[in-house]
């Protein structure tokens, strides 16, 4: 009797469709077909950026904070990301962020991966001539003989150590790392912060960029292998020597690009460590 | 986070040590205990003399928690503080096994953070520089504060140690409570708990354990956590399998490890299930107080506390009436709240079967009840309400009353009997929103208590009464806290079906505690519980205006979609809506899926025009406003889903189920939908009506039970209720020509409701 359900559960099982409950809604569904974990509902509810408007910070419209003077001063080449934060995306990442659901991670990481090959063939095009874009363009120019835009390195806004405690994980690196293993490209901490500061999120433009000033520096422990390392990745690339190195700068929010701006100046500082110029791109989960 | 790890002598050897704060461990052990509180002297099993020429040595200044908490208590071999360095990691990796065994092999020394440092001998040498000179995180103000720090340290301790009482808490619940109870003791509650860890009256441990070997759970629970769904359908935490199975101390959830930055290990997991309470992981500090029942000579129940005059066992039917007489009860309910005092109110005695479970629960108190629940988990019952109720049967209650019959009011004198001889009493429900409608009732029944009313964002998060209403999910703050735990729509969502929650009603109950489970639609696992006699159960079949329930008319019509499709209605359905209509009743319309509820409300306005329709469902942002109009007649027809099965009495009311016979429909959701009809005294007789395309057992159950019910509610019935009564059950089984019940189930009926009242 008992064997004989065992055996009819076996075959229902066989023949019935998987079905796994859904991260954000927890309906059993086909999960997994346009994202991991997420059903076909709430995956159809991320607003994906599709095509940026602004070629600087990768808004979907118009971005009067690039026209700033200043912002041709910001130390990073451009930022992507990969959605529009509204109500649904701050839900998400809150629950990812606060709530423990690191299961996010997967499609989070997914939905990065795909902006990167967008940028990816974005950036391997011809540049306009004119434009914001003129201060990369120049090194980008020398570079165009090797065909495609690559990363050299991945790499994240660090967390306080109290944050990291509190949390238990950074979010930035577990998309960082996860991004890095499906692009095979190597990725590792660069950055440290030394000052534990507020959230931004509760802050105004003056007050976060105050706030961030010499909140990072280097990673204290920067092996001196790792710098061989890009040597190593300059040389491969071009052997004459001034191929810049590019690092990608991942984070989950990309607000006014004040943190952004600060980890790339800090990361700049590593051009004197290997002699070659170094260009940090950011890309950011959501685009507020 | 991290803990520290020490050994420490005493006479029966050496034993190990978890420390939130050395100095306080320090101090505990070099001098006389801290000023010892009056509860804790007798439990002192280490008297500081006995460290005498005994050495107490710090192990390690910060190692995860979790580990730390398993190593704590252990023994340790005598000569372990002579051996090496080397030999003593074995020890303590041997110690460790099952945490190891996904960390990374070379990152585990420096987790473990041993410090190799020399023994310290006596405790004179306490005093020297080796405590003070260490670089220590924990150890920071070497010059140990002076005795008023001590002094105050004890009160905190004190302070902790009752507010903790019957809670069970994560660190951040914790301080969250300090800050709005006791604010003087958040700056330094490290210390104050680690004084009351010492004096063994609160226990710390990570939020999330990994399961023992030894409790033969391993194959048990992945499986289980399905437990009380269809196979095959949901699988709720997929990764969980094969892998030694982490669970959560709050919840009893399994959680899957993962690396963590907090304390490092590599298999630091975090549950998922009960993360909207605050976030449970391996290496968070979960407090657990010390159980009510610890506070002496208030054993309850039974146990004649002077001055409480004569429990209920012992009283004459009268006596007991006439206590009852005060809560105005219907005869029906007036004989099931008897029943249930007199149940509350005896020693569980011999005559109730089921008992070699129960001398456990009430000598062990607060751990081995936990123990029983993880027992009765793994013991391949299932992980839900029956499967504790099959484990201790003797202990629990069985209110099954039917919709509309007033089960409220029949929870007051079970109150009344608990709160008189002291007793904590809990109502816990699975919603929010019978909370906010429960509490203003209670107050006005109990006007002496404050009952506090517990639910999720409410402001007095933190506030205890004797009597306590919350939704089912506070429960998880409470651990051996209530001598009566009322359980109040047993079989509502969230409750049902969560083995977390189930979980949760286990643990909060205080040793020797009593539950109460209410519903009109018990589990089928607890009626066979109750068919066979192991739970005591008493039956309320009759509403309090002494009608019978309307029978459900089962209608073979076209299916809904098809209509919709069609874009017309099938006419013994409109015709039945006239008809309704005419006679001034609002008509629910049950359908199963929500995306059918607007266009068929569509339809209706097409077809009645004049007469206002809506719908809603669990995704319309206005449904209170809604169902406030449909309830004040602004509205004549609802179209709804499931989200108005329960909890909506709506005066003159008609109910149609279309599509009854979709899966979504159990046998419990019928019942409870037709409950919606006939709920007044003013038009007791509803006419419910469930349509679908073909007949399903869960139709044919639902109208079972109903009149099964009816027949046991005979003798309570009004006279004119009673003549009425034949007719109508006639008229709705004219129309079914099908066999309804199975020959022989009027009398298992009968024998059931003669058998519940035995003792």
């Amino acid at each position: 009797m008992s064997r004989d359900k065992k055996i009819f559960a076996a075959l229902r099982r066989l023949l019935s469709p998987r079905l796994e409950s859904c991260l954000v809604c927890g309906r059993s569904a086909r999960v997994g077909a346009s994202l991991p974990l997420l059903c076909e509902y709430c995956a159809a509810k991320v607003p994906r950026i599709v095509e940026p408007r602004c070629p600087i910070c990768g808004r979907a419209h118009g971005c009067p904070d690039c026209l700033r003077p200043e912002a041709l001063l910001r130390a990073f080449v451009l930022n992507r990301s990969a959605v529009l934060y509204d109500t649904v995306m701050r839900e998400w990442i809150a629950e990812y962020k606060y709530g423990a659901r690191e299961g996010f991670a997967e499609p989070f990481s997914i939905l990065l991966e795909q902006t990167y090959q967008r940028m990816r063939r974005e950036l391997s095009k011809p540049f306009p001539q004119s434009g914001p874009f003129a201060s990369p363009l120049s090194v980008f120019d020398s570079s165009r003989r090797s065909s495609v835009w690559n990363a050299d390195w991945i790499t994240w806004v660090p967390l306080s150590a109290e944050r990291l405690e509190e949390r238990g994980f950074n979010q930035a690196e577990r998309l960082g790392r996860l991004l890095a293993g499906r692009l095979r490209l190597p990725a590792g901490e660069l950055l440290a912060r030394t000052v534990h500061t507020g959230k931004q999120s509760f802050k105004t433009r003056a007050e976060r960029l105050r706030n961030l000033e010499g909140a990072f520096c280097l990673a204290p422990n920067l092996d001196p292998r790792f710098f061989k390392q890009w040597d190593s990745i300059g040389n491969r690339k071009d052997p004459q020597g001034s191929f810049p190195i590019r690092i990608l700068l991942i984070d989950d929010i990309y607000t006014t690009g004040t943190t952004a701006a600060v980890c790339a100046s800090v990361l700049k500082t590593l051009e004197t460590g290997f002699k070659r110029p170094v260009l940090v791109y950011s890309l950011t989960l959501a685009r507020s | 986070m991290k803990a520290a790890l020490y050994a420490a002598g005493s006479e029966n050897g050496l034993r190990l040590y978890l420390s939130l704060d050395l100095r306080v461990d320090r101090v505990w052990w070099e001098s006389e205990a801290v000023v010892p509180s009056p509860g804790s002297a007798n439990r002192m099993k280490h008297g500081p003399e006995s460290l005498q020429g005994q050495g107490v040595e710090i192990l390690s200044l910060g190692m995860p928690l979790q580990w730390a908490s398993r190593l704590s208590g252990k023994s340790l071999p005598p000569a372990f503080l002579d051996w090496h360095a080397a030999a003593r990691e074995r020890w303590i990796r041997g110690a460790l096994k099952g945490e190891l065994n996904r960390e990374k092999p070379d990152s585990v020394s420096s987790l473990i953070g041993f410090a190799t440092q020399q023994r310290v001998q006596g405790s004179g040498a306490l005093h020297g520089e080796r405590w003070g000179s260490r670089p220590d995180e924990f150890d920071a103000e070497s010059p140990l504060p002076g005795p008023r720090w001590k002094l105050r340290l004890s009160e905190h301790a004190d302070t902790l140690v009752r507010l903790m009482e019957g809670r069970s808490l994560l660190s951040g619940e914790m301080i969250s409570m300090l800050q709005e109870l006791a604010p003087e003791l958040e700056a330094d509650w490290r210390s104050a708990v680690q004084l009351a860890y010492l004096q063994q009256r609160i226990k710390l441990g990570g939020a999330v354990a990994k399961e023992r070997k030894s409790s033969g759970a391993k194959a048990g629970f992945p499986a289980e956590d399905r437990g009380g769904r269809p196979a095959g359908k949901i699988r709720i935490r997929p990764a969980g399998r094969g892998l030694p199975a982490h669970r959560c101390m709050r919840c009893g959830s399994a959680a899957v490890g993962g690396p963590c930055a907090a304390c490092g290990s590599a298999d630091c997991a975090r549950c998922e299930a009960c993360r909207a309470l605050g976030r449970s992981r391996s290496c968070g500090l979960l407090l657990q107080g010390p159980p009510r029942a610890d506070r002496g000579g208030r054993g309850l129940p039974g146990a004649a506390r002077p001055g409480s005059g004569p429990t209920a066992a012992s009283l004459p039917q009268a006596a007991l009436r006439a206590r009852l007489a005060r809560w105005k009860l219907s005869p029906a309910q007036a004989a099931a709240a008897e029943l249930a005092v007199r149940f509350l109110e005896t020693e569980p005695g011999p005559a109730r079967p089921g008992r070699a479970g129960r001398e456990l629960r009430r000598g062990g108190g607060f751990f081995a009840a936990r123990a029983e629940a993880a027992a009765a988990a793994s013991g391949g019952r299932r992980p839900d309400t029956s499967g504790y109720a099959a484990s201790d049967p003797a202990s629990r209650f069985l209110l099954w009353a039917v919709t509309g019959a007033g089960k409220t009011e029949m929870l007051f004198p079970l109150i009344e009997s608990v709160r008189r001889r002291g007793g904590q009493v809990l109502v816990a429900t699975p919603r929010r929103d019978v909370v906010l409608e429960l509490a203003p009732r209670l107050r006005t029944a109990f006007p002496d208590e404050a009952p506090a009313a517990l639910y999720g964002g409410c402001e007095e998060r933190w506030r205890r009464g004797g009597i306590t209403l919350a939704t089912t999910h506070q429960l998880m703050r409470f651990a051996g806290a209530f001598d009566l735990v009322v359980i109040d729509e047993l079989d509502a969502f969230p409750f049902h079906g969560d083995p977390m929650l189930a979980y949760a009603a286990e643990k909060c109950r205080a040793a020797g505690g009593r539950t109460v489970y209410l519903s009109a639609t018990p589990p089928r696992s607890l009626q066979a519980l109750v068919r066979n006699g192991r739970l005591a159960c008493a039956k309320v079949p009759v509403r309090y205006h002494r009608y019978p329930l309307p029978v459900p008319e089962l209608l073979r019509i076209p299916s809904l979609p098809d209509c919709l499709r069609r874009g017309r209605l099938p006419d013994p359905l409109l015709k039945r809506w006239r008809h309704s209509l005419e006679r001034g009743a609002q008509i629910f319309i049950f359908v199963p899926k929500i995306v059918h509820a607007e266009p068929l409300a569509a339809l209706l306005r097409r077809i009645f025009p004049g007469i206002p329709v809506g719908a809603t469902s669990s995704q319309d942002e206005e449904r209170s406003g809604k169902v406030l109009s449909f309830r004040s007649a602004d509205v004549r027809i609802l179209v709804t889903t499931t989200i108005l099965e329960r909890g909506v009495t709506v005066p003159r009311s008609d109910v149609y189920v279309w599509g009854a016979d979709s899966g979504l429909f159990d046998e419990a959701s019928l019942v409870q939908m037709a409950g919606r009809a006939g709920r007044s005294g003013d038009d007791p007789r509803g006419r419910v009506v469930f349509a679908a395309p073909q007949k399903t057992r869960a139709q044919a159950g639902a109208r079972r039970q109903i009149r099964r019910m009816n027949r046991l509610a005979a003798p309570f019935l009004l006279p004119e209720a009673r003549k009425g009564f034949g007719r109508a059950a006639q008229a709705a089984r004219l129309p079914i020509k099908t066999k309804i019940s199975p020959p022989g189930s009027p009398r298992s009926a009968e024998a059931e409701s003669s058998r519940t009242p035995e003792r």
